[in-house]
């Protein structure tokens, strides 16, 4: 610092601090404005969003009678804000199928121009605010513009998903074909997503050619089976496949589902039956514990007589977990208490099974307190 | 004689105030640096639809996750928190509380309010191989299937979290704070980079924003976005700012790159499988939470593995920060002691090339800019004052340098509340703002040099408890 000239390090570093300044100010009267102006925004959006929602609006009249007024303008970025979020409001708490579909028309009517131009915007968070609402409104005439921009180079990770996600939601005929394919990075969460809003005849596609699909798509394709609640001859015959093949993950998710249905044919109830039969003659190396927590629960929604002594058994089985879901689906047969009482009284060889009886006995018991 | 010996002091800081230029100037440079990346990856993402949530909220898709609350003489909030954490929006969790011991009533309130019952058979561990305390009882709740208490005797929260860890079942647990008020969609907000992590990706823990509760309205246990209020506290203005600075600056420039090193104590979330696999939190530190990090990184080197420890900006939780100087001395240099002991336990790793970037960028700026930053202040301010008496420093570059470092110090600031402001807007009125910005200002006259000290306090402490043996030190933490 000595060998320089002083003065001149001070000139320096006077005009570095006044750029800092300058900066500094810049800055607060940047947030200051920006704030002031969003919380303007925010109020005019809130007001007219509510006297939208008035019984006698505008927007209500159009939901009744589909008849559109020129009151109803979107030109205003602050009017189409407050109409988007009136509208979405009301599809969240919608009673009839007519409303929604007017909805959309009008989300069709009013917004797509404005959709499509934002759908290019430089600032990735407006894309992504816009695929958000295009999802919500279900905007079937943006298919074009989204498979494009999906193509595009600058799609970003994040938009692809939410495309796929879209897409999924209009039941695009596009979604089978990429699931298809090799080559996808999702997680089973996003799987899920994407397979679950596919509508019946999609879902038929996917049970139809169902061997043709990932091993992960098929997992997950069985969990949107389940989570949908989907009980049709087709389904039942596709989970009981599942049963007698090879792979564990695939026979464990199934199993899921079918606890989840309530049904098992007499030839599938009977092909299991030997299964465990066959395992306890033979000692066999055991299936993995997932696998008997889920025959535990089939079991116990399925209630077939012919279950009850595998479930005693399960009821000492070396895992925790096991043990547990054998007593409550014990619990759940006509006869199913004083068959745990009696094992809590001592007439099992195993001192967890005992224990496991006792436990759940005390919570049946509270349970019918209750009720 | 005299001469000479002013020759020599004077060549002596001269060679210091070098250093220390040297020490300013690259720390400087490493938080513009740290402010880009940030501004990058909040500038493309700001006001951004908070609906991009609704989706996974509804489905099922979310893993199943277990609630460890640790909790110690808690009879206060605890029958209150718990109800707080059955209310939370998530499709399947457990919460797992832990009673560290408690000499009140923690223990009869949750038997009474939820309606518990002893466990009578084996529960099932989740293989965690490290001792810990005893473990009195095992209740479940008849109410609330999901709900678990733990009775075991006193051994520190690392030691409580241990256990609940051995208890819980799920594949992911969240560890908590008693005094966190939680964001109702904290759990899907921080689960989300988990859920969304690919077939070839993994994720070993996430954190989120914490936020400071003080001056807003908590209501039965949530923070509603019209009630957060700015604090009209001078000391709890200043730990806004800086907390805004450490979480919107620091994490996010450092997650981008997997070079984090924190995940808040008040709120993270961890896959069991590899805190098992590296043992546990560490019972005899005092700050448990970033050694465990700092743990699952070097496990993450030593594996080669791809695994990742990921924050997400938005805030999640709220807390009480202190509001007497006494306890934000306290917390600052336990804090300080905290970074020393992982630092330390772990030196092998810095500047070791085996532990890649967290070896040789993480550590290093921990140690240089966190730890030993104090040490360097202080040392600059000496030197400047003496130099000043020797004549060898320009008064009036000194003035100007610190002014220049004022106005840096107050930018730094400042960029973490235009963070804020485009991505959470959680000060919603501009009288806020201009509170925020002259408080920024302000910083570098009184609220930095009191950090500077405490931070130098925890030191100093480090060093004379060192002489003193490790006895004494859990009294004096817990």
């Amino acid at each position: 610092m000595n060998s320089m000239d002083p003065d001149s390090v001070l000139t320096v570093v006077l005009w570095l601090c006044a750029v800092m300044l300058a900066a500094l100010v810049a800055l607060y009267v940047y947030l200051a404005i920006r704030k002031s102006r969003f919380n303007r925004r925010a109020a005019a959006v809130y007001k007219l969003r509510k006297e939208m929602e008035q019984s006698d609006s505008v927007l209500e009249e159009y939901l009744l009678t589909g008849e559109t007024s020129r009151r109803l303008s979107t030109k205003e970025p602050f009017r189409m804000e407050a109409i988007q979020e009136a509208l979405l409001h009301r599809l969240s708490i919608s009673r009839t199928p007519e409303e929604r579909s007017r909805i959309y028309d009008f989300a069709e009517k009013y917004f797509s121009s404005q959709y499509e131009h934002s759908l290019h915007d430089r600032q990735w968070s407006t894309r992504m605010n816009t695929l958000l609402w295009i999802e919500q409104f279900q905007m079937t005439s943006m298919e074009k513009d989204l498979l494009e921009w999906m193509n595009d180079p600058q799609c970003s990770e994040e938009e692809y998903f939410q495309i796929l996600r879209i897409l999924s939601k209009l039941n695009s005929h596009k979604i089978p074909e990429y699931l298809k394919g090799n080559d996808h990075d999702l997680s089973d969460s996003q799987l899920l997503q994407i397979l679950l809003p596919l509508n019946d005849e999609l879902q038929g596609e996917l049970i139809a050619e169902f061997d043709q699909y990932p091993f992960r798509v098929r997992c997950s394709f069985i969990d949107s089976l389940r989570i949908r609640n989907i009980r049709s001859a087709e389904v039942l015959n596709l989970l009981e496949r599942q049963l007698a093949g090879n792979d564990s993950e695939l026979r464990i998710r199934a199993l899921k589902a079918i606890s989840n249905f309530g049904y098992l044919t007499p030839e599938a109830t009977r092909q299991l039956v030997e299964k465990m039969e066959h395992e306890h003659d033979q000692a066999v190396e055991q299936v993995s514990w997932p696998e008997r927590l889920m025959r535990a629960r089939v079991m116990g929604n399925i209630r077939e007589d012919i279950f009850v002594p595998y479930l005693e058994e399960m009821l000492g089985d070396s895992a925790y977990r096991v043990r547990q879901q054998a007593a409550e689906s014990l619990a759940a047969y006509k006869n199913g208490l004083e068959l745990l009482e009696k094992v809590a009284a001592g007439e099992h060889a195993d001192r967890y099974a005992r224990e496991m009886a006792e436990e759940t006995l005390e919570r049946k018991q509270y349970e019918r307190n209750l009720a | 004689m005299s001469g000479i010996w002013l020759d020599i002091t004077g060549t002596i800081f001269e060679i210091l105030s070098i250093i220390i230029m040297i020490y300013v100037v690259s720390v400087s440079i490493a938080y513009v640096v740290l402010f880009f990346v940030a501004a990058r990856k909040l500038n493309r993402e700001k006001d951004l639809n908070e609906s991009q949530y609704d989706q996974v909220l509804e489905e099922e898709l979310a893993p199943p996750l277990s609630i460890i609350v640790p909790a110690y003489n808690e009879e206060l909030n605890i029958v209150w928190s718990v109800r707080s954490l059955l209310g939370i929006n998530y499709k399947q969790f457990e919460i797992v509380v832990v009673n560290d011991g408690s000499k009140d009533q923690t223990v009869q309130y949750l038997i009474d309010e939820f309606d518990m019952v002893e466990v009578k058979s084996r529960v099932r561990w989740s293989g965690l191989g490290k001792p810990t305390k005893p473990i009195r009882g095992i209740y479940r709740s008849l109410q609330h299937n999901n709900l678990v208490l733990v009775d075991k005797e006193n051994g520190g929260k690392a030691d409580a979290l241990n256990v609940g860890i051995n208890v819980c079942q799920y594949p992911y647990f969240a560890s908590l704070d008693g005094d966190t008020v939680l964001d109702q969609d904290a759990f899907i907000k921080v689960m989300k980079p988990i859920m969304d992590a690919g077939p070839n990706e993994e994720i070993v823990a996430t954190g989120g924003s914490v936020g400071i509760a003080n001056g807003s309205y908590v209501d039965s246990g949530y923070l509603s976005r019209e009630s957060v209020r700015l604090s009209s506290k001078p000391l709890v203005v200043m730990q806004v700012i800086e907390y805004l600075r450490a979480f919107l600056m620091g994490r996010i420039g450092l997650s981008r790159h997997n070079l984090l090193l924190i995940v808040s104590g008040a709120f993270g979330i961890f896959k069991k499988s590899w805190v098992i696999e590296v043992g546990g939190y560490e019972v005899d530190t005092v700050g448990e939470d970033m050694e465990l990090i700092v743990r699952l990184h070097r496990r993450i080197q030593e594996k080669k593995s791809k695994a990742q420890i990921v924050y997400v900006p938005d805030p999640v939780c709220w807390t009480e920060a202190p509001e007497k100087a006494k306890i934000l001395r306290r917390q600052r240099t336990r804090w300080h002691r905290g970074l020393y002991e992982s630092l330390w336990r772990h030196k092998v790793m810095l500047f070791n090339p085996k532990y890649g970037k967290i070896g040789m960028i993480s550590m290093p700026y921990f140690l240089f800019v966190e730890l030993l930053g104090p040490v360097v202040e202080l040392a600059g301010v000496l030197t400047v004052i003496v130099g000043i008496f020797l004549d060898t420093v320009d008064v009036r570059i000194t003035i100007v340098l610190a002014l220049l470092m004022l106005l840096y110090g107050s930018l730094l600031s400042m960029g973490a509340v235009l963070f804020e402001e485009w991505c959470f807007k959680r000060y919603n009125r501009v009288a806020d703002l201009t509170r925020l910005f002259l408080f920024a200002l302000s910083e570098t006259f009184w609220y930095r040099p009191i950090m500077t000290l405490w931070r130098f306090e925890g030191l100093v402490q480090i060093v004379r408890r060192k002489n003193q043996g490790w006895g004494v030190w859990h009294a004096v933490v817990s």
